[in-house]
């Protein structure tokens, strides 16, 4: 007798985690992982996913998705998990095993990312917000004249200091035009109580070379022959004059710097600690900033290189439709979108929660954040320099990065440093 | 024959269902896979890809990084097997003799395993990076308390460590059962005839609980060789990709540089090393076992 009630409890047990596991996954996959394509005559919503990769939007993102629920009942929209650095595997399996199925949004960079999924995109020339793209920030989504993504975001980078500590120094941000004033104010920027390095860089591959090394490319005189030429060989970055001088820049600062040891959690809380004088970072950094409740003031400073008095603006993230999703779907996913970027709600996340500077006309840009506004300030006064770094060879970043590592690490010389990027990038263009 | 065939449909009712989960998700993606290597198929439709034949598996070869990544995991699966057996072993034991807090013990050790890869790599990454450098500032100029992840030797003996650590306690269960397995009117006759310590171990315990070893190497030697969570967390490839261990490797060919049929060549040989490797420990430490 006990035998048999125990062997009927234990398959009532195993038997109901079978059923409690089942039901979860399937409302776990068809939340997270597919769109519900049986939305079509059915009466019930269509359901539109959305997965971009900036962890620090997540939550804003989330609530604007809820605000815009409730203003309408046809589309149903849900945020996805935020990718982060893996968005592009996130994608690749999603896109490659079932394309209905995959995000009805989702978000790629300009360049070779563009082109790889440039055959699940939905052209969007018809959208509200597609006439008020900012003049020349959507040539970069265009292909064959019709237009197949909707910039996310204008966002620059640069050295963002401390204006306080520079004070407290006697450093005077304007004094600084060449690379050796950078290095003199580092080094009294040191002197100051609490600087651990004058300037910190993070340790993720697009903070620790991408970034970094827009400068040198983006302020040649034609950037896109000259990679054009490095990839077919003819030119090596060794021979390239303005990689020489930078490299030999990079020795004369390498003492004041962090040594991109830090995490970009741990660099900028560097900063708003006192630690660092100069981060290199962009204007995404916001959040982070205000997270930390920084009570100094803060701006952009121009890397001092060849001249260079602008720092680099771009918009190389874009919102992408998927062609693949239902027609319902399409309809909701550009509604969302229209939503977000000309409907004064949607606009307000986008300038207040989500602290992007917004590349759309119609958008009220008086309240902005500190370095959104220091971001707008150099874009209207012209002082920019563009993002190039997509035109690199793609999914080399971490190769790269790893040469910069050996590189402060003091293992390389900056010859030495030019002549394994130059092995890197040969490698990723033979494929 | 009623019986028989009853008999045999409830033998069928239990093992179908794991037995279609098994061909669904092992066996079949398997297959593809070896014909996925065969093609130039760049990760999206199958479509559309073109029988290349052995070239992907000659590009293999002809790939430095996977070639370093492969020696650096056999170094790491030796010494990772020796470690955690003799650990283990020794841990196993420990708690099989009369010493008092034998059960407490036994917890201890054995809790170091039930905390997933990732998340022990990040604790450790947190101990050496942080943790080491600390205590390294306070004791002065240490050669043991400095930051082992910016060193590709300490880096790769950091993996080991963790690695270890996580095992062991596993292992140790595993050898406890066989320890307790062996007859304890043989020891006592042991100890009757004279033999010491370390004589009764070598002559009496240890070819008693030869399974338990073939066991224990068997899985040491397969989960060294995949090891990745760890990795990923712990050291990330780091510093400057010294210390790359192959999954690690073919993750990387296929979803950062985009070489899918690249990746599934580079698995198959994977496998086939893992097999082959495997079979001849078992083989080979089956044939030392002695019946109780």
């Amino acid at each position: 007798m006990k035998k048999k009630v125990g062997a009927a409890l234990l398959s009532v047990a195993m038997l109901s985690t079978l059923v409690a596991c089942g039901a979860k996954s399937d409302d776990g996959a068809n939340k997270a992982n597919s769109a519900d394509t049986t939305s079509k005559g059915t009466g019930k919503k269509a359901v539109i996913t959305i997965i971009q990769n900036k962890v620090e939007i997540q939550s804003a993102l989330e609530d604007a998705v809820k605000e815009f629920n409730k203003t309408q009942d046809k589309y149903e929209v849900q945020a996805l998990g935020a990718a982060g650095d893996n968005l592009m595997t996130v994608l690749q399996t999603q896109f490659s095993s079932a394309p209905e199925k995959a995000p009805t949004i989702f978000t790629t960079a300009s360049g070779s990312e563009f082109q790889k999924y440039l055959p699940y995109m939905a052209p969007l020339d018809d959208m509200k917000a597609a006439s008020k793209i900012v003049e020349g920030q959507d040539t970069a989504a265009r292909n064959d004249g019709k237009l197949y993504g909707l910039p996310v975001a204008l966002e620059g980078f640069g050295l963002i200091y401390n204006k306080d500590m520079f004070k407290e120094a006697g450093v005077n941000a304007d004094d600084i035009k060449t690379w050796d004033d950078l290095v003199a104010a580092s080094t009294k920027l040191e002197q100051v109580k609490g600087v651990k390095k004058a300037i910190a860089y993070a340790q993720e591959s697009y903070f620790r070379f991408m970034h970094p090394f827009n400068w040198p490319f983006a302020l040649m005189k034609d950037t896109s022959g000259t990679i054009a030429k490095i990839n077919a060989g003819e030119l090596k970055l060794q021979d390239i004059p303005e990689l020489k001088e930078y490299v030999a820049d990079l020795d004369k600062i390498k003492d004041h710097t962090n040594l991109s040891k830090d995490t970009y959690d741990e660099q900028v809380a560097g900063f708003a600690a006192g630690q660092y004088a100069m981060i290199h970072q962009g204007n995404w950094a916001q959040g982070l900033l205000n997270d930390y409740d920084v009570k100094f003031e803060y701006g952009f400073l121009p890397v001092p290189f060849e001249g260079n008095q602008g720092i680099a603006v771009g918009n190389s993230n874009f919102f992408r439709v998927n062609k693949h999703a239902s027609e319902d779907q399409q309809a909701g996913a550009k509604a969302f979108l229209d939503w977000l970027l000309t409907d004064p709600a949607g606009q307000h996340y986008v300038t207040d929660e989500f602290n992007f500077i917004p590349v759309y006309s119609g958008f009220d840009t008086s309240k902005m954040d500190p370095l959104s506004q220091e971001v707008n300030r150099y874009a209207s006064e012209g002082k920019t320099v563009k993002w190039v770094f997509d035109q690199f060879p793609a999914g080399a970043d971490q190769e790269f990065a790893n040469q910069m590592e050996k590189y402060y690490a003091g293992k390389l010389t900056g010859e030495g440093l030019l002549e394994a990027l130059q092995n890197v990038w040969m490698t990723a263009v033979k494929k | 024959m009623k019986k028989s065939v009853k008999r045999n449909l409830i033998a069928a009712a239990f093992i179908v269902p794991s037995l279609f989960i098994f061909i669904n998700v092992v066996i079949i993606p398997f297959v593809m896979g070896i014909v996925y290597s065969f093609t130039d198929w760049d990760g999206f439709k199958f479509a559309g890809s073109n029988f290349v034949g052995f070239g992907n598996y000659v590009r293999v070869f002809q790939d430095s990084d996977f070639l370093t990544s492969f020696g650096l995991t056999f170094k790491y699966a030796v010494c990772m097997i020796i470690l955690v057996n003799v650990i283990g072993l020794s841990l196993a034991m420990l708690v099989t003799s009369k010493i008092k807090s034998r059960n407490l013990l036994r917890s201890i050790y054995f809790l170091p395993n039930l905390i997933g890869g990732l998340i022990l790599g990040f604790i450790w990454k947190f101990v050496f990076t942080k943790f080491f450098v600390q205590v390294g500032e306070v004791m002065g100029n240490s050669s043991i308390f400095f930051n082992w992840l910016d060193d590709p030797t300490a880096s790769f003996w950091a993996l080991v460590f963790v690695g270890t650590w996580q095992m062991a306690g596993y292992v140790m269960i595993i050898y406890i059962a066989a320890i307790q397995g062996v007859s304890d009117e043989v020891l006592e006759a042991a100890d009757m005839d004279g033999a010491g310590g370390w004589m009764r171990f070598r002559k009496i315990m240890f070819p008693l609980i030869m399974p338990a070893f073939t066991i224990s190497l068997f899985l040491t030697l397969s989960n060294a060789f995949k090891q990745y969570d760890t990795n990923i967390s712990l050291t990330n490839g780091g510093p400057y990709g010294t210390t790359e261990l192959v999954a690690m490797n073919i993750f990387k060919t296929a979803f950062s540089m985009n070489q899918y049929a690249l990746a599934q060549s580079k698995a198959i040989i994977f496998f086939l090393v893992i097999l082959v490797v495997t079979v001849t420990q078992v083989v080979i430490s089956k044939k030392r076992e002695v019946e109780q």
